[in-house]
């Protein structure tokens, strides 16, 4: 097909139209949005004033900011959610009680069902700042929301909220379509910290196989002693080996002395590489006379990361481990090699090679 | 008293400025190292309030400029940071702090800190 003249003229002028529109659609769009956002600053740096002297003298201010309009009170809110995170103490304390006096806490709980996404993220970021316990079954709802930064926003406030009730309900939203990325959920638990303990260890024991390695993960960074138990019983049952890698990294973290029998069997040479590499270093974190003979054996596995983990464990245990290293390290084959890089590595002295053991 | 505040979080920079000047003190707010440097010199201050992380010279730099001046000899430094790792603090102290607050903090206890800071400096 020939197109004519006149069509290629007629198609070009509508493009250049089309692209003039768009321009012209483009800068209004980016002039309004800079207006808004000035206008905004404006409103909080009038409002910023008002705040610091009602968070200073409460009785004497509170009344103004109660009868804020709708835009000043979103100021008052973007104030408050650039000075939460930093303070603590009577301040902190105020700023919050402000927040409840002026019903914005209630607004923030009734925005948590907003149809815009921005608003329900606002608020649950609000509610987690402020430290809201009553807004915990609000965020454990939103943890399931249809939007990704939703989701992630009430994990995070859910930390900070603290309230091991929602241990459970984190853990469970890792799964699904409406997952919740793993490492927001991990610092929420670390967040709520101790309390989440109990919740944990019983996951452990009886969650799906996804939450029980998860929670085992979490037990050893909380340095939770009361799971130790728990812990060695999944070493010692056929948990699989993603478990049985989280157990052994878990028991090495919260240096479990009465673990060590249970981690030694887990070096027998049938077991997997991945799971002896792991509890070499979690051995060597325990330290004691127990872990030092197993260790040292351990350096003459065939898999080079299990070799080089346990040679590097003898060096944190430090003391009899580093003198059974040096030692090793003036004989010939690949336990000595692996010594001498495990003390080299630490910056130890170096160690010259027995001439006698050469054959 | 004279303080200067170098913090480039405009909410953080306000309240300190606030909270010191409820206290009774003259303070100079600035949001980044380099302004701080400058109105340092001209004002002399009793203490400089040092936000770490800031742009074009963050708050170590701030400090070893401070301690490199003759005519701010007097001037102590309080560095405010969310940077609690002890390698840290031992930069901090390092570099010349005199006293070190990690974030989140009491606006109360840093106006305490203040004071007794510039005690100190007075009379060194």
């Amino acid at each position: 097909m020939i197109l004519s003249p006149t069509l290629i003229t007629d198609a070009g002028v509508v493009m250049l139209v089309v692209l003039v529109v768009l321009g012209f659609a483009t800068t209004v769009s980016k002039t309004f949005r800079a207006r808004h956002d000035h206008r905004a600053l404006l409103r909080v740096r009038k409002l910023r004033p008002f705040v610091l002297a009602a968070m200073e003298h409460p009785a004497d201010n509170v009344a103004t900011l109660s009868q804020l309009p709708r835009k000043e009170r979103d100021a008052f809110v973007a104030l408050a959610r650039g000075l939460l995170p930093h303070l603590r103490g009577v301040d902190r304390e105020r700023l919050v009680q402000i927040l409840e006096t002026t019903r914005l806490i209630d607004a923030a709980l009734r925005q948590t069902h907003s149809r815009s996404p921005i608003r329900r993220a606002r608020a649950a970021e609000l509610l987690g700042l402020a430290g809201v316990a009553r807004s915990q079954p609000e965020l454990v709802r939103l943890l399931r929301d249809r939007d990704r930064d939703v989701r992630r926003t009430a994990a995070r406030a859910l930390g900070i909220v603290g309230d091991p009730r929602s241990v459970r309900a984190l853990l469970d939203s890792l799964d699904g379509p409406r997952a919740v990325p793993v490492n927001a959920v991990t610092m929420a638990i670390l967040r709520i910290g101790a309390p989440a303990t109990t919740e944990l260890r019983s996951l452990l024991l009886h969650g799906p196989p996804a939450t029980r390695a998860v929670a085992a993960e979490l037990l050893g960074l909380i340095g939770s002693t009361g799971a130790v138990p728990g812990l060695v019983g999944v070493l010692e049952s056929d948990a699989g080996i993603e478990l049985h890698i989280r157990a052994a990294r878990a028991l090495g973290r919260i240096g479990a002395p009465q673990a060590t029998a249970a981690l030694a069997a887990c070096l027998a040479p049938d077991q997997p590489a991945p799971l002896r590499a792991v509890t070499a270093r979690a051995l060597g974190d325990i330290g004691g006379v127990r872990a030092l003979s197993v260790l040292l054996t351990t350096t003459r596995s065939p898999e080079h990361v299990v070799a080089s983990n346990a040679a590097r464990a003898l060096v944190t245990v430090g003391g009899e481990g580093i003198t059974m290293l040096r030692h090793a390290a003036t004989q010939p084959g690949r336990a000595g090699a692996y010594a001498r890089e495990a003390l080299s590595v630490a910056g130890l002295d170096a160690v010259e090679l027995d001439p006698r053991g050469v054959a | 008293m004279k303080i200067v505040v170098a913090e480039d979080e405009t909410e953080i920079r306000e309240l300190i400025k606030f909270k010191l000047e409820s206290a009774g003190f003259e303070v100079h707010a600035e949001a980044d190292g380099e302004s701080a440097l400058r109105t340092a010199r001209r004002v002399l201050p009793d203490v400089i309030v040092v936000d770490w992380m800031m742009p074009r010279m963050n708050g170590i730099e701030l400090c070893q400029a401070v301690r490199a001046d003759a005519s701010l000899t007097g001037t102590a430094v309080l560095l405010l940071t969310a940077k609690s790792q002890e390698r840290d603090v031992q930069r901090g102290f390092a570099a010349g702090v005199d006293d070190y607050m990690v974030k989140p903090f009491s606006p109360r206890e840093l106006v305490t800190r203040v004071e007794a800071v510039a005690s100190r400096a007075r009379s060194r």
